[in-house]
C-alpha cells in the first residue's frame, strides 16, 4: 500500500481502536500478509475450504492484510530422513522446495501462519507432519520464523474427532520455531475446530464455520501487532 | 478361561508376574511381538532401542517369538485416503505380517521430530487403515510405544501419546512401560552420535517396556486359550 491509501484508509478508519493500533505497521508501507497452509491430501476440500474462511476473516480484519492459501493436496511432499542431530538431518527433494517453499517465501516470509490439518486416527495427517518437518529449513540455521503468529486449524470425522489433539499437535511442533502460538477470539480459544459431518461440505458446520472465522481474526490481530513491532 | 484354568494359573504364578509366563509356556502356549522400527534411518538409535525391548520381551519365556521390522527404505509414502494404495508401497507386505493371529503384541519406536512421531511413522499409521477395513485385525493386540529423543524431555512423552492416540483407533490394547520405571512407554535419548548405550535410565525403560508387553499377551492369549 502507497502513502495515500494509507492516509484514505486511515481517514475513512476513523479513530476506532483496532486501527490505531496496526497504524504503526502502515507507517512502513508494507502490506501484512498471513498465508494458510491446507494439509489435506485431498485438494481443496474440506480443510483448505475451512483455511479459506479464516483467511477471508482474517482480510476483513484490516485493509492492508493479504491472505494466501497453499493447498497442499496432490503435491508429492516426504518427511524429513533423519539424522544423528537435527542440524545434520538430510532432506529429500521433492515439492516442497519446488511448490511450497518459494511461495512461503515470495516476496518474504509472511506476518501470520494459519496450519490446518484433517484429524487421522487422532493425530495430524503424515502428510501435514512431512511439511513440518520440512520447515526444518527455516529453522537452522537461523530461526527464521521466530515470533510469527500462528494459528492452527483442524478437521475432523466426528464431533470429538482429535480436532484438539491435532491442534496440540501442530502447537507443539511450531513452538519448536520460535514461533508465537495464538488460538482464535473467544469460543474458539484452542484454534478452529471443524467437524465434517456433511459430506464434504464444511459450510454446514456452523460451530465449526465460526471457529475457523475467530481464528482468522485473532491471526490477523496478532500479525499486525508483530509487524508494528517489527518495523 | 473357565474357573479351574483361572485358579491354576493364579497359583503357579504365585505372587510375581514372571512364573506367569513360565506356567503360559508350560501350556504351550506361544506369543509373538513384533516391533516396528519408524525410523527414516535404518540401523540407529529407534532399532536399537527396540531391539532392547525385544530381547526382554523374549527373556520372558520361551513362549515368546520376536521380530524386529524397519520400516526406512520400505517406501511407505503419506496416506491419501481417496487412493491409499497409490503411497503404501511396502507396507502391503506388512498386512499379512502384522494381522497375522500369532502376533499378540506390536511395540512401535520411533524417534521424535519435532516434538512428535515422525512423518514416516504418522504414514505407517494412517495406512494401518488397513487393519480397520479388515474387520480390525489389530484389535485386542497389545502396543507399546517407544520413543528416541535427541534430548532429555524431547518430546518423547508427546510422541508416545500421539502413536498411543492411533493405537486406540485400532482397538488395541495399550500398555505403558513396566514397574519399576512404569510410566508412558519407553523414553530414550540419542547422544548425538547415534548411540543409546550410555542412556541407562532410558534403556531400563525398554527393557521394562519390552517384558511388560510379552506378560501382557501372554495373559491376554491364556485368556482366550
Amino acid at each position: 500500500m502507497d502513502r495515500r491509501k494509507f492516509l484514505a484508509t486511515t481517514l475513512a478508519a476513523g479513530t476506532t481502536a483496532a486501527m490505531a493500533s496496526t497504524a504503526v505497521a502502515a507507517q512502513d508501507d508494507k502490506t501484512i500478509r498471513i498465508v494458510g497452509i491446507s494439509c489435506s491430501p485431498r485438494k481443496g476440500k474440506t480443510t483448505a475450504t475451512a483455511i479459506r474462511v479464516a483467511l477471508d476473516a482474517a482480510k476483513a480484519v484490516d485493509p492492508r492484510i493479504e491472505t494466501e492459501l497453499i493447498d497442499l493436496g496432490g503435491l508429492q511432499i516426504s518427511g524429513s530422513l533423519g539424522g544423528a542431530t537435527s542440524a545434520e538431518a538430510k532432506q529429500p527433494e521433492d515439492d516442497f522446495e519446488l511448490e511450497v517453499l518459494p511461495v512461503l517465501k515470495a516476496p518474504r516470509l509472511p506476518e501470520g501462519l494459519i496450519i490446518g490439518s484433517p484429524s487421522y486416527f487422532r493425530s495430524v495427517s503424515a502428510l501435514c507432519k512431512a511439511f513440518i518437518e520440512r520447515l526444518q529449513v527455516l529453522r537452522e540455521p537461523k530461526l527464521l520464523l521466530a515470533d510469527m503468529p500462528v494459528g492452527v486449524l483442524s478437521v475432523g470425522a466426528y464431533r470429538n474427532g482429535g480436532q484438539e489433539l491435532v491442534i496440540q499437535e501442530i502447537q507443539t511442533a511450531m513452538l519448536v520455531h520460535e514461533v508465537m502460538v495464538v488460538g482464535g477470539k473467544p469460543r474458539a480459544h484452542q484454534g478452529a475446530t471443524l467437524w465434517n459431518a456433511y459430506k464434504d461440505d464444511i459450510m454446514k458446520d456452523e460451530f465449526g464455520v465460526e471457529t475457523a472465522k475467530q481464528l482468522g481474526v485473532r491471526v490477523a490481530e496478532a500479525a499486525l501487532k508483530f509487524a508494528a513491532r517489527a518495523s | 478361561m473357565n474357573r479351574r484354568e483361572f485358579l491354576t494359573t493364579t497359583l503357579a504364578a504365585g505372587a510375581t508376574t514372571s512364573t506367569v509366563s513360565a506356567a503360559a509356556t508350560q501350556e504351550g502356549r506361544a506369543v509373538k511381538i513384533i516391533g516396528v522400527s519408524c525410523s527414516p534411518r535404518k540401523g540407529k538409535t529407534t532399532a536399537a532401542a527396540l531391539s532392547i525391548c525385544l530381547e526382554a520381551a523374549k527373556a520372558v519365556g520361551p513362549g515368546v517369538a520376536t521380530e524386529l521390522i524397519e520400516l526406512a527404505g520400505r517406501d511407505i509414502g503419506v496416506f491419501d485416503p481417496a487412493n491409499p494404495k497409490a503411497t503404501q508401497g511396502g507396507f502391503a507386505d506388512l498386512i499379512p505380517v502384522l494381522s497375522d493371529p500369532s502376533v499378540a503384541g506390536v511395540i512401535v519406536g520411533t524417534p521424535v521430530y519435532f516434538g512428535n512421531m515422525t512423518s514416516l511413522c504418522k504414514a505407517f499409521l494412517d495406512h494401518c487403515m488397513a487393519f480397520r477395513q479388515q474387520k480390525f485385525a489389530l484389535g485386542g493386540k497389545v502396543a507399546g510405544i517407544v520413543a528416541v529423543g535427541a534430548v532429555r524431555n524431547g518430546g518423547q512423552e508427546l510422541a508416545i501419546q500421539s502413536v498411543q492416540a492411533a493405537l486406540l483407533c485400532q482397538e488395541m490394547i495399550i500398555i505403558g512401560d513396566g514397574q519399576p520405571t512404569a510410566h508412558f512407554g519407553a523414553t530414550l535419548v540419542n547422544d548425538g552420535k547415534d548411540s543409546i548405550t550410555s542412556d541407562e535410565f532410558g534403556t531400563s525403560t525398554a527393557r521394562n517396556l519390552g517384558r511388560r508387553i510379552a506378560e501382557v499377551a501372554l495373559r491376554l492369549t491364556a485368556g482366550t486359550g
